[in-house]
């Protein structure tokens, strides 16, 4: 791979994807001992403008289990940010201290323009509504270990296709790979227009029942209350976007069900027992994905 | 080629003529070649053409445009052609392409784009379809149509 910084998942051509799925399932081998060696002595900025809980913490996890050190801030709240200044000045800083800048900004773009900036590499941990490509990677290696190939599978993305930067991503992300995808959303929340313009193999849906015996991924997301504008709408989408234990008796066998998590209600409880719940797993392959990602870009070997 | 009978400014001496403006569109050239403050020019509005129906047109005296200012004419006023004049005659057909790259030319019209809130960053689109336009943020990635976006 020969990128410099990870910004977008739009800027990654098939092999090179194939090439950090490759990279992260090697990794997988190295015993904890040898990991901590393979970054040691570095030093990583992690500057989170905006609260992430899960993906901050998924890179500190991997940044620690590799041997290099972690500084940055967690909320926009204890930065000079607050005090006025720029994404270039703070970039430009941190540029001198650190030896990769992972950062997450409310502001579509950040990413880029940080890479512009720094002379170190930049991964983008979320900018605004734009990317966030650590999580398609991972999404896409939790996949391919699921059905050991990433073409030619059907995968059903559900819930709110219109603001979630992670489904639209993961849909760019599909087509390269030919996989056949089912959108099931609302009228209200279906996949916009500019991401179904690059898109070749899909149909559109309304009920989960359509899609659920076909797929071999059913990829559910977050409805979120304040994207509707009365509550009654939201409680009748809430409860038809929801996925029960019951729901699953035709599906196929090696059919799984991911989450990019936090989940509400979407996905039942009583579905975590049944073989096919897979979010947990998913959430923790972040973590090898952004290793993999943090040891290329610095140029560790393995 | 402007022809003899189209002609109802008078012929310049020597600069700029830009014809074959889309109605309406010469008032956006006006403004960001910013030609009240350079030069003397003349203007033909809502005029007959057998090319385009109606056209606007745009006679500047002893004017030069830039390349940056051939960019910024393709992006408001697709299909205008631009002659440069010597001695009453058209010496040159200047040909106005909107290039690849358009830096600081546009301003993205996504509020949350960082080019909107950073006070050094500069613009740039990048043209990903030429006809009909349309043209791509490097940094939020949104794409926009003709239209939908203003020049700087």
């Amino acid at each position: 791979m020969g990128k410099k910084d990870i910004i977008s998942i739009s800027e990654f051509s098939q092999d090179e994807i194939n090439d950090v799925l490759e990279k992260a399932r090697q990794l997988e081998s190295v015993s904890q001992e040898q990991k901590l060696q393979l970054l040691k002595g570095k030093v990583i900025a992690c500057l989170f403008y905006e609260p992430s809980t899960r993906t901050r913490d998924s890179f500190k996890t991997a940044i620690a289990r590799l041997g290099a050190s972690a500084i940055g801030f967690d909320s926009v709240e204890s930065t000079s940010g607050k005090k006025g200044e720029s994404l270039h000045d703070t970039i430009k800083m941190y540029d001198g201290y650190a030896d990769l800048i992972v950062m997450r900004h409310n502001l579509d773009g950040s990413a880029k323009l940080a890479s512009e900036v720094a002379e170190v590499p930049v991964i983008n941990a979320g900018d605004g509504k734009n990317q966030h490509p650590t999580q398609t990677l991972l999404d896409l290696y939790t996949i391919r270990k699921i059905h050991g190939t990433l073409f030619n599978l059907n995968v059903a993305l559900i819930g709110d296709l219109k603001y979630g930067r992670t489904v639209h991503s993961l849909a760019q992300a599909l087509g390269l790979f030919n996989c056949r995808i089912f959108l099931v959303s609302p009228n209200s929340l279906k996949m916009p227009a500019h991401v179904l313009e690059g898109l070749k193999n899909y149909s559109e849906h309304e009920k989960i029942q359509d899609v659920l015996e076909e797929a071999d991924i059913v990829y559910m997301t977050r409805i979120q209350k304040e994207r509707f504008p009365d509550e009654n709408e939201y409680q009748k989408v809430r409860n038809v976007y929801k996925l029960t234990a019951s729901m699953l008796n035709n599906v196929k066998p090696n059919m799984k069900v991911l989450h990019p998590l936090p989940r509400v209600n979407e996905i039942a409880k009583d579905v975590d027992s049944t073989p096919y719940a897979h979010y947990f797993e998913q959430a923790q392959n972040g973590v090898i994905i952004r290793q993999a990602l943090l040891c290329m870009l610095l140029g560790a070997k393995w | 080629m402007v022809e003899e009978k189209e002609i109802i400014v008078q012929k310049i001496e020597q600069g700029i003529v830009i014809d074959h403006i889309p109605r309406k569109a010469s008032d956006k050239i006006i403004r960001i070649l910013k030609l009240y403050d350079r030069f003397e020019f003349y203007t033909g509005i809502n005029c007959q053409s057998k090319k385009i129906g109606r056209k606007d047109f745009i006679k500047i005296v002893n004017g030069d445009v830039s390349n940056e200012e051939l960019n910024k004419i393709a992006l408001v006023a697709p299909g205008a052609t631009v002659m440069r004049i010597k001695n009453y005659e058209i010496v040159e057909k200047i040909p106005i392409t909107i290039s690849v790259d358009l830096i600081n030319l546009v301003k993205c019209p996504n509020t949350g784009c960082i080019t909107n809130q950073e006070p050094y960053n500069k613009t740039h689109f990048l043209k990903i379809n030429g006809n009909p336009l349309k043209i791509r943020c490097k940094f939020c990635e949104r794409t926009f149509k003709e239209g939908e976006f203003e020049i700087l």
